[in-house]
């Protein structure tokens, strides 16, 4: 057997890439070098903290009471044999005696100035050295030009390194569990009339007959009933996630603890003083041995006589929580709030601060009862009917966002002179074809809020709002959802009034939704089709018809499909066997895709 | 002094560094590759390019357009290809400017060519080479119009800033920071998620570190500020 030696940059301002590499490609043994360590800022010197607790395994810090840190809260100890070297310049005597058949240098750490470095002294002193750039979820072999797969790191690890925490999930869904779920799925339409505005808006509920084919039990009295379907929302949520294929982890009820018992104690003291907690905990004779175990070093034996107050006090030493946490195949984190009576912008921004305190990786989306999904506040709100595409949808609404912004919009129609392109474009030859595609007002809010204070304030009528959507290529189909959307956030309403009041501003009593308000109308129950493929083979479709129409070369399709969270692996046998005869086209051979510009596709 | 026939670089989210680049006169060509997401932008600079007045001696640019920077194995056989076409040259008459694009690319181009020249910049705007065992300095100066109409905006003489898309924005006063960077400041008597979407807009086209991103406002109220990216400061300062 071979054996290999990996030496990296240990990266200061986050240690997941540094832990990703060192996790690449299961070597003997690592070299990490830490450079200009004297002068590191103290979050980096926390970041190296991090690093090296991490390859023990464990977030542990200092002493616990003696069974109260739940193993569980651990990951798998690093292999390899990790040595933390710190130096304050690379050059060639940095490398020392180290034994190994095969050397790999990942450059993917430390600025782009120390990976020319530590490159210049690896070629200087070894025979064909290795070259590797380790992303998530995969390992750049610099030196051929490949690729190679990779695991990720796991969520636990992935939360340690970037925000410190160590996680506490209550609920991790089991697979045949979330596919009853998902196969079973459907809800109800609901129709609400708000008790402060007396505005009447449509709400989605799950259904009864959906409860009873998972084998949930309903309670009977509406408030207990509502209570225990906001709760069923986070595992609906989590257990519909993990079944998408580009989620790898997906668990529900997260707690995040400080490890250190000092710092998470505060937290559990704080918590069991709650009236609501307390009452709760004594009712079952525990708060007493919960405080007790918060207070004094008892042995593992005392503690097990305290009955169940590990278990509860485990429940309470979290500094922050998250309804629902996943983790995709490309690394990134996505962080849901589950709302499904009233909310407001406040909740969407709390998910967002919680995202950004957990990791510059992670994505915010809330999670809602409403029937559509949207994205008002620049954090994606999904409609619970529509988790069964959430990673696609977000994508597409976090999109949209960025390609709303009022210069972005117009300047992507904006072509330069066709003799500038043909001069200039040696490589592919490819431009953007102009999308000739009316948008889904939703998909459009930040652009509509421009539109509606621009027109509205300069004694525009709706008229001119329309011709102005229509300029801006958005469809008025599901306009008046996406003005009541921006209404309650910018606190206007509509009056359907032709002349320039059209818009009422000011409206104090935002429209919102709540689950005490009246239920006026139950519809039929409406079954929902959750499968992820459908919209897939959908988006192809739709997209194939629309090259049709809109001729562009195959990189700018693979692009679009990308960019809309698609797995493109294959793609080309899949449009020949899901499509070709239905449309009627040819596709040319895979070595030809790519320089065949436009013509990739032939239609008959 | 022009020590290089042609030299390489990679196109970034800001403009400055390639910029800073091909007004330097190290060389007499220049080949800026960039990935399909910087496509805009680099549309905006080839039409620049093609109004820009250089005097006597006006260098060859050359923009090349290579797959996306999520596809390292296309675009790693694209600038081999590049680099391959032009292996004729001698070794130390190609330049590699080391400063703008993804670092993966950047890396792969040097392990490609270890012993081309490196050439870095350094703030504010000096152009360092580095040839053999010697070491070339050139100071660059560039102006803030410069730098606006290399992405396509225009900055008129009475400060109405010129979008690409021809609508036209006042208010934004923009500067030159101490680092030559390209400071954008908005001051607003009351914050509009406009207001936001502006700042959002023009950071979108000179990347969120290669320019300065400012609204100083006048109210009291965080709300619409939160929906803002670290990287747009916004201030409070009292209308006196």
């Amino acid at each position: 057997m071979t054996t290999s030696h990996l030496y990296c940059i240990f990266n200061a301002n986050d240690p997941t890439p540094t832990a990703i590499a060192i996790r690449s490609l299961n070597f003997q043994s690592v070299t990490v070098y830490v450079i200009g360590h004297d002068s590191f800022s103290e979050p980096q010197r926390k970041n190296l903290d991090l690093l090296k607790r991490w390859a023990t395994g464990s977030g542990k810090e200092g002493h616990w009471p003696d069974g109260l840190w739940d193993s569980d809260w651990d990951w798998p100890e690093v292999e390899s044999d990790v040595t933390f070297q710190l130096i304050n310049g690379i050059d060639s005597d940095i490398f020392g005696e180290v034994q190994a058949d095969h050397f790999f240098f990942d450059l993917k750490g430390g600025t782009k100035a120390m990976s020319i470095e530590l490159m210049d002294a690896a070629n200087q002193v070894f025979d064909s050295p290795e070259f590797i750039f380790s992303n998530l979820g995969e390992s750049l072999l610099l030196s051929k030009g490949v690729v190679l797969p990779r695991g990720v790191l796991a969520l636990r690890e992935l939360t340690y390194l970037a925000s410190g925490y160590v996680m506490n999930p209550s609920f991790v869904p089991l697979r045949e569990d979330a596919l009853a779920i998902q196969t079973h799925f459907s809800f109800t339409q609901e129709t609400k009339k708000s008790s402060e505005t007396k505005e009447i808006f449509e709400v989605a509920r799950f259904s009864k007959a959906f409860f009873k084919s998972i084998g949930k039990k309903v309670p009977a009295d509406k408030s207990s009933r509502n209570l225990m379907e906001q709760h069923f929302l986070e595992d609906f949520a989590t257990s519909v996630l993990s079944l998408s294929e580009t989620v790898v982890e997906a668990v529900g009820g997260v707690r995040f603890l400080d490890p250190s018992f000092k710092n998470s104690k505060g937290a559990a003291k704080w918590l069991l003083g709650k009236p609501y907690i307390k009452k709760k905990l004594e009712k079952k004779g525990l708060h007493k041995p919960c405080m007790a175990l918060l207070t004094s070093s008892a042995s593992e034996e005392e503690n097990e006589k305290r009955g169940g107050a590990i278990g509860a006090v485990r429940n309470y030493l979290h500094i922050m929580e998250i309804d629902v946490l996943a983790i995709l195949s490309t690394g990134e984190l996505i962080g849901i709030e589950c709302k499904y009576g009233r909310y407001d912008h406040e909740d969407v921004h709390r998910i967002r601060s919680i995202c950004q305190r957990l990791s510059m990786r992670a994505i915010p989306v809330l999670v809602h009862s409403k029937l559509t999904s949207s994205n008002p506040y620049g954090v994606a709100e999904l409609s619970f009917t529509e988790m069964g595409n959430a990673v696609e949808l977000i994508r597409l609404l976090n999109t949209r966002t960025l390609l709303t912004s009022p210069g972005i919009e117009k300047a992507a129609s904006v072509s330069p002179p066709s003799k500038n392109k043909n001069k200039t474009k040696e490589i592919g030859n490819e431009h953007l074809a102009p999308v000739n595609k009316e948008r889904n007002a939703l998909h459009c809010l930040p652009l509509i809020e421009i539109a509606v204070v621009s027109i509205s304030s300069t004694g525009g009528n709706y008229s001119t709002f329309k011709r102005g959507m229509k300029r801006l290529q958005i469809s008025m189909e599901n306009m008046d959802i996406a003005l009541a959307e921006l209404g309650q956030k910018m606190g206007f309403k509509t009056t359907n009034k032709p002349d320039t009041n059209w818009i009422e501003w000011d409206v104090e009593d935002p429209i919102e939704l709540n689950s005490a308000d009246k239920v006026i109308n139950n519809s039929e129950s409406v079954s929902h089709p959750s499968d992820g493929k459908v919209d897939f083979h959908k988006a192809i479709g739709s997209l194939l018809l629309l090259v049709k129409s809109s001729p562009r070369s195959w990189s700018e399709f693979l692009v679009e499909l990308r960019n809309s969270g698609f797995n493109v692996k294959g793609l080309r046998q899949r449009i020949i066997k899901n499509f070709a005869d239905e449309l009627k086209f040819e596709v040319v051979p895979g070595d030809k895709l790519v320089d065949s510009g436009d013509d990739w596709i032939i239609w008959n | 002094m022009t020590p290089f026939d042609t030299v390489f670089s990679m196109a970034g989210h800001s403009t400055v560094p390639v910029l800073a680049l091909i007004h330097s006169g190290i060389s007499t060509r220049y080949i800026i590759i960039f990935t399909e997401e910087l496509e805009q932008n680099m549309n905006h600079f080839e039409s620049y390019l093609e109004q820009k007045e250089w005097g006597e001696e006006a260098p060859h640019v050359k923009c090349l357009k290579i797959g996306s920077i999520g596809d390292y194995e296309t675009t790693y056989a694209q600038i081999k290809e590049i680099f391959d076409e032009r292996s004729s040259l001698s070794v130390y008459s190609k330049g590699i400017f080391l400063q703008n694009g993804a670092k993966q690319l950047l890396l792969s181009m040097l392990d490609m060519a270890p012993e081309s020249p490196r050439i870095f910049l350094r703030e504010p705007l000096t152009i360092h080479c580095f040839v053999k065992d010697q070491e070339y300095q050139k100071v660059v100066t560039l102006d803030v119009k410069e730098i606006l109409n290399s992405r396509g905006l225009d900055l008129s003489e009475s400060d109405t800033l010129s979008l690409p898309n021809g609508e036209v924005l006042t208010g934004v006063r923009v500067d030159m920071d101490q680092r030559n960077r390209l400071d954008f400041t908005l001051t607003v008597a009351s914050l509009t998620h406009e207001d936001i979407i502006i700042m959002t807009y023009l950071s979108e086209i000179f990347g969120r570190n290669g320019a300065q991103y400012t609204i100083i406002r006048n109210d009291r109220s965080t709300r619409t500020s939160k929906t803002a990216a670290s990287h747009i400061k916004i201030i409070f300062k009292e209308d006196k």
